[in-house]
């Protein structure tokens, strides 16, 4: 059975409409008119256990409902979902104990407490025995490094060090899924990848199952062997990320420094290399695969080429020309 | 086990508290520099006057005492947060948790009463050491026992107006449901009978009163307490605070289901 | 336009208290005539001097009062104190808050119904030091108020400091020569609280002294002088500790 069901998932909001102004809103207090927003319209997918998966799409694409509702914190208004065979929207205790949900910018540490005050209380309200309580926790401070901090006041930590302590709060029941909204953002380069090694350890080492979604494509890179990609509520992609990069990418990238100065007319005779950026003496060009190492020769030949560095494409590229619809041939 | 989860939530609600020192403090001079006011005017009227309206002195400043005590106790509560965090979003915490959202702010609720308990038990002692205000005690025994049931009935329906308030806040998360919470708050000093005993409103007023629950909060406990009151009309108290307990427990428990199908609907 | 809403809102909330006040004594005198001296229309007329002068305050300084902590902690104080105004004046005076223009303008108006009602003739002179005094008022509370909100500088992050005084604050809202002669020249003389409502209401009853008057202008320019010592002294507090 599929750790994770999503079959014709559709959610759409009622936005309420105001007018601007004082009469509006003396309006809206007694006729409330509304607008629906299809936020997720029609996805399915499934996700079977110890998967880690990314969900990426720009703002508004639909992940953080898609996480909601599979949370249980919207109710669909349509389609089938059920996570670990429960119904999430039933709120039910067997189930609550078994997933847990982080979000990047939201805590739910006590702000004036040490977090292991938190994690206290988490303890009482999964229920989790004493002694394994503690083994958990220990596990996880080592793994995160915490020893010192456990003690501070949520509000004395660092973005970084709370996040970490989040996720601790988050891991305390051992769940078997785990909804990982934005986890790294706001934090600086150092401590996404500590979050990130993390992550990857602990779906690893407990086989637990993990949605991610992101922004930062690093994120999705280290982590995730599966995409989804989500734009306007719709799916556009559900496969590796190696899938992706061969499907709808098939160039590659030359990054060329010119010595001296060059035109842009002058690659004209040049079919196969397609020139994306020019600004002396840097310059960037888009050939495809198979013909990348002769566009390099040409362009060594011809020009006067104080430098070459030939490349992928970066993956947000890709995404972004998936997005726009263009084709990458 | 299912009743630690609430315990710990007491627990930590408590030590929160204990974390604002200076703010809580702060409040509590407040508190007690507010009832200076109303106490100190009290006192000036009866230097002119015996009796005021079948009070006198001691009963009248036993009642406003009493009244600070009652409302630092009974109308204190922390479910004002409920409020807002049903407003900002932050009910998602408690919503993936396998943990009652009602029973988690009555025991926070409960944390809150019992602190300000023991503050206002240390500053009614000073109050009496330095004013020396002369008290009045309940007739008997059986008097205070009525007394403390109603104030333990009190708290209760408190709690449960005061979440209902919250509660508006699913349909109308607007400035984090400050205003309707400030407006029903500023009320509440006058129909709770904070201010002055609600028996010298004139009749039709307060049959209006004996009907709602707020006159149950401070006023009619008091009432009891002061001896002020046939063995009838205590029970009449009782009876009506139950029903109105009856009532506003069911109240809440249907408005939170409904509110939860608009959150669940559209979400924050 | 949502600030247009949230402003009437706020003003709403501000008469709502006053008219409260108001109502509680008005219950209260139905039972009783005269307390001390102070009639219905005398005490209806200082909760109403007090709430007028309570939003005037409000008005200009709350908001700069509120900020304080802010910018002194997150160093913003430093843009201030290169400006080539008084660092002081602009501290307090920053922001006006238009908030309670509504219930003033209201109270303003009940002061003079009740006047012209119950209080009736009322000479310019009674008039002229009612003005007089319900400035010295202002200027003793906001230097007060201004000092207790000094040990941000030494204190650091301090929630609600900007708090602290009101409720000493709130003890004007009776007459302070209601419960004796104590309390009366402990509000008058020591700290003069009693020039927010009780004396300035004496004045536009008549019954003031020349005196009072000169002590109240007194007072309050000491009081200020003194806020602007204390200010100075936090500053070079401020310089020195700041990195």
């Amino acid at each position: 059975m599929d750790t994770i069901s999503v079959k014709h998932l559709k959610k759409f909001y009622r936005v309420y409409q105001k007018e601007p102004g004082l009469t509006g809103s003396l309006k809206s207090l007694f006729n409330r008119r509304y607008q629906d927003v299809k936020a997720v319209n029609d996805i399915s997918f499934s996700i079977k256990e110890g998967e880690l998966v990314g969900f990426i799409g720009p703002n508004g694409a639909g992940k953080t409902t898609t996480l909601k509702v599979l949370s249980g914190l919207l109710h669909p208004t349509n389609g089938k979902i059920s996570v670990l065979g429960f119904t999430p929207f039933d709120r039910k205790p067997q189930f609550q104990k078994q997933f847990s949900l982080v979000m990047g910018q939201k805590n739910q540490l006590w702000w004036d407490l040490p977090p292991l005050d938190s994690f206290i209380l988490n303890k009482e309200i999964y229920e989790i025995p004493e002694s394994q309580f503690q083994h958990t926790l220990k596990d996880l401070v080592d793994m995160l490094d915490l020893k010192e901090i456990i003690k501070v006041q949520v509000r004395k930590l660092s973005l970084g060090q709370r996040m970490k302590c989040e996720l601790v709060s988050a891991l305390l029941h051992s769940p078997k899924v785990l909804f990982l909204d934005e986890p790294t953002i706001g934090l600086d380069v150092v401590m996404q990848k500590k979050i990130r090694d993390f992550i990857k350890g602990y779906n690893q080492k407990y086989q637990a199952t993990i949605i991610l979604t992101s922004h930062y494509m690093d994120d999705v890179k280290e982590l995730c062997r599966r995409v989804i990609i989500i734009d306007k509520g719709q799916i556009f992609f559900d496969g590796s990320l190696d899938e992706i990069i061969k499907k709808h990418a098939d160039h590659k990238t030359l990054q060329v420094t010119f010595d001296q100065p060059v035109a842009k007319k002058d690659f004209g005779p040049y079919q196969s290399i397609k020139i994306t950026s020019f600004d002396f003496p840097k310059a960037t060009f888009k050939v495809k695969r198979r013909l990348t190492n002769q566009a390099a020769a040409k362009l060594l030949q011809n020009f006067p080429v104080a430098d070459i560095n030939i490349t992928e494409p970066r993956i947000e590229d890709i995404i972004r020309e998936v997005f726009t619809g263009r084709d990458l041939s | 086990m299912a009743l630690k989860k609430y315990l710990q939530l007491f627990r930590i609600s408590w030590q929160n508290a204990f974390v604002y020192r200076l703010n809580f403090i702060m409040w509590r001079v407040r508190t007690v520099l507010w009832f200076f006011t109303s106490y100190f005017f009290w006192v000036a009227i009866y230097s002119q006057h015996q009796q005021v309206f079948s009070y006198d002195r001691s009963v009248m400043l036993t009642y406003i005492i009493g009244a600070a005590l009652l409302r630092s106790f009974v109308l204190a509560s922390r479910s004002i947060t409920a409020g807002e965090e049903i407003a900002n979003g932050d009910l998602n915490n408690y919503l993936v948790k396998p943990l009652n959202y009602l029973t988690n702010w009555l025991a926070r609720d409960f944390a809150d009463k019992a602190l300000n308990l023991v503050f206002f038990s240390v500053e009614l002692g000073l109050i009496i050491l330095l004013f020396k205000p002369p008290l009045v005690f309940p007739p008997d025994a059986w008097h205070l026992l009525a007394f403390l049931l109603t104030v333990f009935l009190a708290m209760f329906i408190y709690f449960f107006f005061s979440f209902l308030v919250s509660l508006f806040t699913f349909w109308y998360p607007e400035h984090n449901g400050w205003p309707l919470r400030f407006i029903v708050f500023v009320m509440l000093t006058f129909l709770a009978g904070e201010s002055f005993p609600l028996d010298m409103f004139p009749a039709a007023a307060q049959t209006v009163f004996r009907l709602l629950p707020f006159s149950y909060l401070i006023f009619y406990p008091l009432q009891i307490y002061l001896g002020r009151l046939a063995p009838l009309q205590i029970i009449e108290v009782f009876a009506v605070m139950i029903v109105w307990l009856l009532i506003l427990y069911l109240l809440v428990k249907k408005i939170y289901q409904r509110g939860l199908k608009i959150y669940g609907a559209y979400g924050r | 336009m949502e600030f247009r809403w949230h402003f009437i809102l706020q003003n709403l909330i501000s008469l709502l208290w006053a008219v409260i006040s108001l109502l509680v004594f008005i219950f209260i005198y139905r039972h009783v005539s005269v307390v001390n001296g102070w009639t219905l229309e005398s005490i209806l007329l200082l909760t109403a001097v007090f709430f007028f002068v309570d939003r005037l305050f409000d008005s200009f300084f709350f908001t700069n009062f509120y900020n304080l902590t802010t910018i002194v902690n997150s160093g913003d104080l430093d843009y201030v104190l290169t400006k080539p105004l008084s660092s002081q004046f602009l501290v307090s005076l920053r922001y006006f808050s238009f908030s309670t223009v509504f219930s003033n303008l209201s109270m303003l108006i009940l002061i003079g119904y009740l006047l012209q009602r119950y209080f009736s003739p009322v000479s310019w002179w009674q008039i002229i030091s009612f003005i007089f005094l319900i400035v010295c008022g202002l200027m003793i509370i906001y230097s007060l108020w201004f000092m207790t909100l000094l040990p941000v500088f030494w204190w650091g992050r301090v929630d609600n400091l900007h708090y602290l005084f009101s409720p000493l604050y709130q003890l004007c809202r009776i007459p302070i020569d209601i419960t004796g002669p104590f309390f009366k020249a402990f509000f008058t003389y020591l700290i003069p609280l009693g020039f927010v409502a009780t004396i300035p209401v004496k004045a536009v009853l008549g019954h003031i002294s020349f005196g009072l008057l000169f002590y109240g202008f007194t007072i309050s320019l000491v009081l200020i002088y003194l806020s602007h010592l204390t200010w100075r002294f936090s500053l070079r507090h401020y310089g020195s500790a700041s990195s």
